[in-house]
């Protein structure tokens, strides 16, 4: 059971999109210069852009969502420490509220949070907070629920997956009666859209026991079976007046993949994630539902390790990433859902991406040369992959074959995927990787990339890498932070490591009932977050 | 259970002949592919012979490319070979392992009987499918692993079909007589009770062959098969499943393969065998 | 009569020791998978502090033996313990799927048996006819089709192409039995499938078999009707190694169903152990193999009983201490 967590940036102009207003909104052109990813936020004062919608009808009221996912674990939880996956997000989302949300620019926009704006040096950010939201069981919420629940997070027994996130966070203190003031030990310019993000949700101070949750969201939970299903019917009290506009929404599983496809073709579900191959062909020509695509930079990559033969070999490394036919993966494989990558993790939509660096495909002379070079011969290279990494068999499967051409040895190792990342990521020469994104590049650097993180599969060690990343998240110059990204990104490249293809793209399926989501480029269905959004047509 | 009676084994009659010529013209043709696989494909079953996944039949691929784009027919042809030798290996493992045992039970009796038996009633309690994806799950899908846990699987089912043929034949008088002549172990078991119960084995071995292949699609169609991009039948059809409902019938081809062998061995063994003790699917 | 209450006192004492043994073996299995359940759980984003963290919260660090005497101590005194994965009680997982898998694997066999039993009843009635011949073909068939190919061609058909059936079987407790039952249609559908033709064969191979026989041949020199040869002479005959086949197919139906399960994202019992075992969870694990093992001792205690209790011949001594070593 793999986990997805998700988070991101990106918009994509690659895909042309003729179905008209109703589904994702082509970026003006202003607005997507203006698109920050990462560590870019807009100017320093932190006011939201808002991209102007074409207006559909009026949401009408009502009707029961049903939603099934591709993903399922009994480990389904609504502990903020132990979100790992898709079904917590949606759970977090239609429950609690966090302070900010994500747009389709993964900009901060205000939820809970009003306003928010930073100190000179982006080390103190003070938030101006909402007047007058309760809880689901009647309880006003006060600063000290905010503090609790971002603060929980670094308690070391509870072992929350974002506690490096909190890492940099000293203090957070109530300034004022409705405002939240959080202190930093270095400063970040992306903390609004850092404290988006839905581990931390806002819960009541105290909380310890989850089994009965309780958050400002907009649903309250009637039922929850975990790895099964859960109902959640319409918080009467939400603070956003006339939402939520659905009165119940259903969220269960469906792992098979054709078996979700024919769940929303036959109308049991109004909405499905992640769907492939001729899954996606089915909806885009079915008169009930159609397809919902998020351009991200999620990928699945073959990383190299940097601690052991015969990985450490530069010269195989390049032989290996020449034999990659990246335009049949996307175009045949991921059915044109995703988009071309240059072996670094940012997507070449982003204003940050140094065009200078050579896009690099399938040549079989190169591959050739570096094999030669590489002075491996006939010796048995083996690569790992798994479906806990989507993708990466088929990934596999294209480098086999090319690998033939040239008479490198290639053979693939298919691991199961329960155990993947404990026993078999990073731990052998070359492993599949997949990585969702993360609110910012500059976060996602900071797991993948800096020395000795747990998620640095490559176990690449570089001091200046190291410093690039600080640097960039702490530059509050535009031009000088898209410069250090350059550089960020020249480095990995060169380096060698991180053979990845292409960004997959989150395919959803949904019903053409539904209206109201906007691909934001954290998660599936709306980032995750479509409960307040949703409505259905009558 | 009525004594051994040699009429009520055989079927005789034009329809068994037909089911049995029709059953070894199938099964003879898949040992065939099975093993000139090789010379006989139009293109080598990993190439891409199209960037366009599942186009139906046509010159480039006679029953149309799968889901990257490589031709079908061929890959079918070697997952022949896959799927057979795996199957047969299996099964002969299990029948290793299972008539010796079973044999042996059934002429020792006692203790080392009730023993052997009971550890087999607990194999044989545990859901087969279920063992198979947590072995496979412990121990990684290399070819060697899918063959031992297959073989292990089914070889609870050929020990007591063996238990149950060797009990019948050690009570009859021939063995008696052996027994107080004072034969040892292995003249018993080599030379009275062997001869006698060899065809009803045989035909347990083939109807467990059918047993095997299905087994064996399964555990690949839940995706626990051998290493791509070497697929067999069972991998074939789960790697192209998704194109059945963009109207494909690119999965409907080995697993058609699928059926073909094991309704053939089972024409086989219904015109051949001894119904008496026979297994059933042991799911 | 105490004779077969004796041999039923056995074989439940047996059923302990294997259940027992059982319980070992997946101990030992779950130890030996890599991978435990804190490091599946936090999956890819596990740091090792919140594997630690997460292992001694669920009492990991102690020895083996410790654990398994302490989950051994539970099972008797009846508490199946706590799910590590969700904390919920094991009982309580169990008790939804339990529900689930019964209503699947009672409604097939309730459909099936009588149908498979009555077709290979009705194919040696006229056996060499075109009915035996038509309907001999359709069994066989059916019976060696993987059952992935059965339940995905009748989702294409039924759910997507047609749209009479649903795809999922999503099982709400709220529903009534008219809404359950067109969820529930296409698995059970499927399953009838598979396991019909299993049955039908073996009773048609049983009951024609039997037909060659001496006793037979009396009965028809006596002027039996063919039909009464068959559905009453022949039935009670073949009542033992049939009952086993039911028995087998049941214990299947409860435990085996992992691929149509899939298919139809079933909640049942057999993907719950598969679930378990990827999580690594082991009283849930533990749990599911008791239940599985005991199904099936159970039912083929019963099939025995209902073979010993059909055929008085079978209750001597003799045929009794066979059936029970």
């Amino acid at each position: 059971m793999a986990s997805s967590e998700n988070s991101g940036g990106g918009s994509d102009v690659n895909k042309v999109n003729e179905e008209g207003p109703r589904t994702e909104t082509r970026p003006t052109r202003r607005a997507f210069n203006a698109t920050l990813i990462g560590g870019l936020a807009l100017a320093a004062g932190g006011i939201p852009l808002i991209m102007p919608k074409p207006a559909a009808s009026a949401p009408t009221r009502g009707g029961i969502l049903r939603v099934a996912t591709h993903t399922q674990s009994t480990n389904d939880t609504f502990d903020s420490t132990k979100y790992i996956y898709t079904n917590d997000y949606i759970r977090a989302t239609s429950v609690y509220s966090t302070l900010t949300v994500l747009d389709e620019q993964s900009q901060a926009q205000p939820e809970l949070a009003e306003s928010f704006e930073p100190n000179a040096t982006a080390t103190r950010w003070v938030f101006k907070i909402r007047k007058g939201v309760k809880f689901q069981d009647g309880s006003p919420l006060a600063m000290d629920d905010i503090i609790f629940s971002i603060m929980r997070h670094k308690d070391p027994k509870l072992g929350s997956s974002a506690k490096p996130l909190v890492a940099n966070i000293t203090e957070v203190k109530a300034d004022g009666p409705d405002s939240i003031a959080i202190e930093l030990a270095s400063p970040d310019v992306d903390l609004p859209i850092m404290i988006g993000i839905f581990q931390f949700t806002i819960v009541k101070n105290g909380t310890t026991d989850f089994s009965n949750p309780v958050g400002t969201g907009p649903f309250k939970v009637k039922e929850f079976n975990p790895g099964v299903r859960c109902v959640m019917v319409r918080n009467e009290g939400y603070w956003k007046e006339g939402k939520p506009y659905v009165d119940q929404i259903e969220l269960f599983h469906v792992l098979d993949p054709v078996a979700r496809v024919n769940a929303l073709l036959s109308g049991d579900a109004q909405m499905v994630t992640d769907l492939k191959g001729t899954a996606i062909d089915q909806v885009a020509n079915s008169s009930s539902a159609r397809v919902f695509t998020t351009h991200c930079p999620r990928y699945t990559s073959i990383q190299g390790a940097a601690d052991r033969a015969p990985s450490n070999n530069l010269d195989l490394r390049m032989a290996i990433t020449y034999l990659m036919d990246r335009k049949r993966l996307l175009d045949t494989v991921m059915k044109g859902q995703g988009l071309i990558a240059n072996d670094h993790p940012i997507m070449s939509t982003s204003p940050i991406y140094d065009a200078s660096l050579v896009q690099r495909a399938l040549d079989l002379d190169k591959a050739k040369f570096h094999f030669g070079k590489s002075g491996i011969g006939s010796s048995k290279i083996e690569i790992d992959v798994s479906d806990a990494a989507p993708f990466s068999v088929e990934i596999g499967q294209l480098l086999q074959r090319e690998a033939t051409q040239i008479g490198l040895d290639l053979e693939l190792k298919r691991d199961p995927a329960d155990s993947y990342w404990n026993t078999v990521a990073g731990q052998r020469p070359f492993t599949a990787i997949n990585f969702n994104p993360r609110p910012t590049y500059n976060m996602l650097l900071s797991l993948a990339w800096k020395s000795g993180v747990p998620w640095n599969f490559s176990h690449y060690s570089d001091s200046e890498l190291d410093n690039l990343i600080d640097k960039a998240r702490t530059t509050l110059d535009k031009s000088e932070r898209t410069h250090t990204y350059y550089q960020i990104e020249k480095i990995i490249y060169d380096a060698g490591y991180l053979m990845l293809p292409c960004f997959i793209s989150y395919v959803d399926g949904i019903s053409n009932k539904v209206q109201g989501l906007v691909p934001v480029p954290v998660g599936n269905l709306s980032g995750f977050n479509f409960a307040d959004r949703a409505w259905l047509e009558t | 259970m009525t004594a051994l009676e040699p009429s009520a084994i055989v079927q005789r009659g034009p329809r068994r002949q037909w089911s049995l010529v029709i059953g070894l013209i199938v099964i003879t043709t898949s040992v065939l592919i099975a093993v000139f696989g090789p010379f006989l494909v139009q293109h080598d079953p990993t190439a891409f012979v199209s960037s366009d996944a599942f186009i139906p039949s046509g010159s480039t691929a006679w029953l149309g490319t799968d889901y990257l784009g490589r031709d079908l027919l061929s890959r079918l042809i070697t997952g022949t070979r896959i799927t057979l030798a795996m199957a047969f290996a299996a099964t002969f493992f299990a029948h290793i392992l299972g008539d010796t045992l079973g044999l042996l039970a059934a002429i020792r009796g006692g203790i080392a009987d009730a023993f052997i038996s009971r550890f087999v009633d607990v194999l044989l309690s545990l859901p087969k499918i279920i063992v198979g994806l947590v072995v496979v799950a412990a121990l990684g899908s290399s070819t060697s692993i899918l063959i031992a846990v297959a073989g292990i699987v089914y070889a609870s089912g050929v020990f007591r079909v063996a238990r149950a043929l060797g009990a019948d034949i050690v009570v009859m008088d021939f063995v008696r007589a052996a027994r107080a002549r004072g034969e040892r172990l292995p003249w018993l078991l080599f030379g009275e009770v062997l001869p006698n119960v060899a065809l009803p084995l045989a035909t347990d071995f083939a109807l467990r062959l059918s047993f095997a292949i299905l087994f064996m699609s399964s555990l690949s169609f839940l995706g626990l098969g051998i290493q791509p991009p070497n697929a067999d039948w069972g991998g074939l059809v789960r790697e192209n499943l998704s194109g059945l409902s963009a109207g494909s019938l690119a999965p409907i081809f080995p697993a058609l393969a699928i059926a073909a062998v094991t309704i053939s061995l089972n024409l086989i063994v219904d015109s051949l065998g001894d119904r008496r003790y026979q297994d059933t699917r042991g799911l | 009569m105490d004779k077969v209450l004796v041999f039923i006192l056995r074989r439940l004492a047996l059923a302990g020791v294997i259940l027992w043994i059982v319980s070992l073996l997946v101990f030992a299995g779950c130890e030996i998978l890599p991978g435990d359940v804190a490091q599946v759980a936090l999956g890819q984003y596990a740091t090792p502090e919140s594997v630690r963290a997460l292992r001694t919260e669920l009492g990991l660090d102690r020895p083996a033996p410790e654990r398994y005497l302490d989950w051994l101590e539970g099972m008797l005194k009846g508490d199946f313990g706590r799910s590590m994965t969700t904390k919920t009680p094991v009982s309580r997982l169990l008790s939804e799927r339990l529900r689930n898998t019964g209503i699947l694997a009672g409604s097939t066999t309730l459909i099936a048996v009588p149908l498979a039993i009555g077709l290979g009843l009705m194919m040696a009635l006229w056996s060499g006819g075109v009915f035996d011949r038509i309907a001999s073909i359709v069994v066989l068939a059916l019976s060696a089709t993987p059952e992935f190919l059965i339940g995905t061609l009748a989702v294409l058909l039924f759910a997507v192409k047609l749209r009479w059936l649903p795809a999922i079987a999503n099982v709400d407790p709220a529903f009534d039995v008219g809404q359950l039952s067109r969820t529930l249609l296409l698995p059970v559908g499927t399953l009838t499938l598979v396991v019909a033709g299993q049955i039908a064969r073996m009773t048609r191979a049983t009951v024609t078999n039997l037909l060659d026989s001496p006793f037979i041949e009396m009965a028809i020199l006596k002027g039996v009707p063919r039909w009464r040869l068959v559905f009453v002479h022949a039935l009670i005959n073949v009542v033992g190694p049939l009952a086993n086949v039911v028995a087998l197919n049941v214990a299947y139906l409860v435990s085996g169903v992992v691929v149509v399960e899939t298919i139809f994202a079933y909640p049942g019992m057999a993907r719950l152990m598969v679930d378990a075992v990827g999580a690594r969870d082991l009283p849930l694990v533990q749990a599911c193999a008791m239940l599985f093992c005991a199904a099936y001792v159970l039912l083929i205690l019963a099939a025995d009983l209902i073979a010993v209790l059909f055929n008085p011949r079978a209750r001597t001594n003799t045929q009794l201490k066979r059936l029970s070593t």
